[in-house]
């Protein structure tokens, strides 16, 4: 009895907490596209060399990416919570079954996400540390 | 029975792939740590060694909700099932914290853009 109530409180906690997850990471998402378009407005309007442009371009499609990423990745959060708090108004198994399913699309969707994210990141340090941009930019200013 | 058979065959994927998200999230603050050694003064690493414990610990609370789905599965011990659902709970609340906070900074980030790219367009008037 005892154990059932735990049970019907942490899956009310887990499915209100991933639905909040999910409209947060949509947000972020959409706020990263936002920024992306934002910067690619400001940088078209201002003298930047080609080379120069190349690797901004770059590192905004990479992050644009990363974006489309997350917004997927909030839906499939959202869907997560819902589907875990309609479990708890039905007692219905499959319900949780399915739910079970779409928190795994969830943590797929967020791997890869992650993993895009950490190579970028390395990549970023790698280039810090060798002087690469540095040579980039040297290279052929204008 | 086939029922159960996907259920658990979608329960080894999720433990999977959790234990590996909780491990990139472990990775990434680890590179974070990295980072402010890289930078080498103490205190811009005690701040980000400080940011730093925060993906680690969502991550290990990822890492425990595969852990225990995977002994879910061998088990059928219903606690197990609690127990990962509580630490799946536990990454979410924290997750939810940190995206709240990430929201602010990158609806900032937004704003002060949008207000470069006016100034920029009536420079150039």
């Amino acid at each position: 009895m005892e154990n059932n109530f735990f049970e019907k409180s942490m899956t009310l906690l887990l499915g209100s907490n991933a639905r909040v997850v999910g409209y947060l990471t949509i947000i972020l998402g959409s706020l990263n596209v936002l920024l992306v378009l934002s910067i690619i407005s400001v940088i078209s309007k201002a003298p930047i060399p080609s080379n120069v442009m190349t690797l901004v371009v770059l590192l905004l499609l990479a992050l644009l990416g990363t974006a489309i990423l997350q917004i997927i990745s909030g839906i499939k959060a959202k869907t997560t919570g819902e589907g875990f708090r309609d479990f708890l108004f039905t007692n219905d198994k499959m319900i949780e079954q399915i739910s079970v399913g779409y928190l795994k699309n969830y943590f797929t969707i967020t791997k890869i996400l992650y993993i895009v994210n950490i190579s970028f990141f390395v990549l970023i340090i790698i280039f810090l540390k060798t002087g690469l941009f540095k040579e980039m930019l040297v290279i052929n200013p204008f | 029975m086939q029922s159960d058979m996907l259920m658990n065959d979608t329960m080894l994927k999720l433990a999977s792939d959790s234990k590996l998200v909780g491990i990139l999230y472990m990775v990434i603050g680890g590179l974070l740590i990295l980072l402010g050694l890289l930078i080498g003064e103490i205190a811009p690493f005690i701040l980000v060694t400080a940011i730093a414990i925060v993906p680690i610990f969502i991550g290990l609370r990822a890492r425990k909700g595969g852990q225990h789905i995977e002994r879910l599965i061998g088990t059928n011990d219903p606690n197990d099932k609690i127990v990962a659902y509580e630490n799946y709970q536990k990454h979410f609340a924290v997750l939810k914290v940190v995206l709240i906070i990430g929201n602010i900074t990158l609806a900032t980030m937004v704003l002060g853009l949008f207000e470069a790219l006016t100034k920029l367009s009536s420079m150039m008037r």
